[in-house]
C-alpha cells in the first residue's frame, strides 16, 4: 500500500530528464524531494501525475499501475497534484476552484469533508470564497490550491514547489498547512522543494535528485545533518 | 427601416452558426471549418426521415440535430484532437478540418447528388409584420432560435456545474485534467453541441432554400465573420456580431447594390480586427510565449 515509482525514465522528445528514478511514498508519510534547478523535480511530479508519459519503468498506486491512465483518471484514483505556480483558474472564484477540486473525488466520498477542517484552521480561504482567484496574493493562492487538492480527497498528494515566490513568512504558513493536510487526510505527500532546509525539517524521509538520478535517500533528519547536503543545498560551508 | 429588420433576421442564422464556432473555440481553441457540411448533413438527415410519418416533425428536426452532433463529436476525437497535440501553437487542426470539409462535401454529393432537394420539415409558411416590415416566419424562427439558444448557453455556462467545467477547460485544460476532468470529453461534448446547432440551422434553412451539399458554404464566411466581430471567446458575441453584420450588409446592399452587401460585412471584420482584435465582446487573451 504505497505510491511506488519504479525505475522511471521520462522527459521530453530530445531531452530525457529522469534516468531510472525509484521512490516510494507510504500513506500518511511526508516525503521530500530536494535538488537544484534542472535536477528533474518538476519532471518527476509531472510524470507521476500523467502530464508527461513514462518512457520506461512504472508508476503505481495501491490499485496497480498508473502509467497507461490519463491525468484525469489518475486524479480520480486519488493521486492528486498541485502544480508549480499554483495554477488556479484565474477567472473563477475561490469557491468555484475548490468545487472543481471535488470533481476528482467522485465516487470516493463519505466520512468527514476534509475541506472543512482546513477552512477552520485557515479561515482566510473562507473569507476569500467569493473572490476571483487572480485577485489573491501569492500566499493566499497557494492556500487555495492546496485546499482544492484536498477537496479531491487525495490518497497521494504531489506538491510542486509550494513555496515558490512566497515570502519566508508565507512559506511558514504553507508548511503548516501541509502538516495539517497530512494529519487530517492521512494522505502520503511527495513534497518537491527548493527550500531544502524547511522541506527536510518537515519531512519524514527524503530523496536528493541530481541530474535526473536519486543521489541520496534516507530519513530527512539524517540528510539534513549530513555535510554533503549542508554544503550543496543549505548554503552552509 | 426595412433593411434593418431584414438584417437583424438574417443575422440570426449567422449567429446560430457563429455560436458553434464560439463553443468549440472556448473549450478547445479550435474551429471546425467543415461546419458548412454539418449544416448540409443536418438538412439531409432530416430529409432522410421525412417519410417516417409516425415521427412528429419535432422528432425529425431532432434527427437532423443528432446526426450532426454525433458526427461532430467523432470529428473532434479523430480529426481535430490528434492534430492539437504539439502544444498551443499546433495549428494542424486547421488543415485537417478543411480536409474534412472536402471529404464530407464529396460524400454528401455522392449520396444525395448535387441538385437541391425540397425539405418540408419544420416549414412555416407566411410572414408576419414586424414594425411595418413583412418578415417570413421561417426566417424569424431562425432569428428567435438563435437568441434563445444563445441565452440558454449563457445560463448553462454561468449557472451550472457543466458550465463551470467548461469555463475551467477554457482557462486551463491541463490543470482541469488534474481535477479528474477529461478535457477530451469536454471537447467532444462541445463539438457535439456545436455541430448539432449547425445541423439544426441546416434543417431550418433547408426549409426555405432546399437542401444541397453546398448549401453551407456561403454561410461559412458570414458566420466566421460574425464570430470574429463579436469575439470568439464570448457567448454573447454571436448575437451582437450577427446583428451588426446582418444590418450592415443588408443596409449596404439596399443602398449601393447587392455586391456591397457582403463586402461591407467583411470590411467591418477588418475594422474590428484592427481596433479590437479579440472581438467586440471578447476577452483579451494573454499568451505567454
Amino acid at each position: 500500500m504505497s505510491l511506488v515509482i519504479d525505475n522511471v525514465e521520462s522527459g521530453y522528445d530530445r531531452a530525457p530528464i529522469l534516468h531510472g528514478v525509484s521512490m516510494r511514498v507510504d500513506p500518511g508519510e511526508l516525503v521530500a524531494v530536494v535538488g537544484s534547478n534542472g535536477a528533474g523535480k518538476t519532471t518527476l511530479v509531472r510524470t507521476i501525475s500523467g502530464l508527461l508519459a513514462v518512457r520506461s519503468g512504472d508508476v503505481a498506486d495501491d490499485d496497480g499501475s498508473l502509467t497507461k491512465l490519463t491525468p484525469a483518471k489518475r486524479a480520480r484514483r486519488g493521486t492528486v497534484m498541485v502544480p508549480e505556480g499554483r495554477k488556479l483558474f484565474p477567472q473563477l472564484t475561490v469557491g468555484q476552484n475548490i468545487e472543481l477540486g471535488r470533481r476528482a473525488a467522485r465516487g470516493r466520498t463519505g466520512g468527514q469533508d476534509p475541506v472543512e477542517a482546513l477552512l477552520e484552521a485557515f479561515p482566510i480561504v473562507k473569507e476569500r470564497w467569493g473572490q476571483q482567484a487572480n485577485l489573491l496574493s501569492g500566499g493566499e493562492q497557494q492556500m487555495v490550491a492546496l485546499t482544492r487538492a484536498v477537496a479531491a480527497r487525495p490518497r497521494y498528494l504531489l506538491l510542486d514547489e509550494p513555496s515558490l515566490g512566497l515570502s519566508p513568512l508565507k512559506t511558514l504558513d504553507v508548511f503548516r498547512l501541509i502538516e495539517l493536510i497530512r494529519e487530517r487526510t492521512g494522505a502520503g505527500i511527495l513534497l518537491v522543494e527548493q527550500m531544502a532546509d524547511q522541506a527536510l525539517a518537515a519531512a519524514d524521509r527524503a530523496y536528493v535528485l541530481e541530474h535526473g538520478r536519486v543521489s541520496m535517500e534516507g530519513p530527512a533528519a539524517e540528510l539534513r545533518a549530513s555535510d554533503e547536503i549542508r554544503r550543496a543545498y543549505l548554503g552552509v560551508a | 427601416m426595412e433593411p434593418v429588420i431584414l438584417g437583424l433576421v438574417l443575422g440570426g442564422l449567422y449567429a446560430l452558426l457563429a455560436q458553434s464556432f464560439v463553443l468549440t473555440f472556448i473549450t478547445t481553441k479550435t474551429l471546425n471549418f467543415a461546419v458548412g457540411e454539418f449544416v448540409a448533413l443536418g438538412a439531409f438527415a432530416t430529409i432522410a426521415v421525412s417519410s417516417w410519418s409516425w415521427l412528429p416533425s419535432f422528432g425529425r428536426v431532432a434527427v437532423g440535430f443528432l446526426a450532426a452532433s454525433v458526427v461532430g463529436a467523432l470529428a473532434y476525437r479523430f480529426i481535430v484532437l490528434p492534430f492539437t497535440t504539439q502544444g498551443e501553437h499546433d495549428t494542424r487542426w486547421l488543415l485537417s478540418t478543411v480536409a474534412l470539409s472536402f471529404v464530407m462535401l464529396n460524400l454528401i454529393t455522392n449520396v444525395e447528388g448535387p441538385s437541391p432537394q425540397r425539405s418540408d420539415t419544420a416549414r412555416i409558411s407566411g410572414s408576419v409584420d414586424v414594425l411595418g416590415v413583412g418578415v417570413s416566419k421561417q426566417q424569424l424562427l431562425l432569428a428567435v432560435l438563435a437568441v434563445v439558444i444563445s441565452l440558454i448557453l449563457i445560463v448553462v455556462s454561468q449557472r451550472t456545474s457543466i458550465g463551470l467545467v467548461m469555463r475551467a477547460v477554457s482557462q486551463d485544460p491541463e490543470t482541469t485534467s488534474l481535477m479528474g476532468i477529461s478535457p477530451r470529453l469536454v471537447g467532444m461534448g462541445a463539438y457535439a453541441v456545436a455541430m448539432g446547432l449547425a445541423g439544426l440551422a441546416g434543417v431550418l434553412y433547408a426549409a426555405t432554400v432546399g437542401a444541397s451539399p453546398v448549401m453551407g458554404a456561403p454561410l461559412l464566411v458570414a458566420s466566421i465573420a460574425v464570430a470574429v466581430i463579436g469575439g470568439l471567446g464570448s457567448l454573447w458575441g454571436p448575437l451582437l456580431g450577427g446583428a451588426l453584420y446582418g444590418v450592415l450588409s443588408e443596409v449596404a446592399s439596399f443602398q449601393y447594390g447587392a455586391i456591397w452587401g457582403e463586402t461591407a460585412g467583411l470590411l467591418l471584420v477588418i475594422a474590428v480586427l484592427v481596433w479590437k482584435p479579440e472581438g467586440l465582446l471578447g476577452r483579451r487573451m494573454e499568451v505567454k510565449l
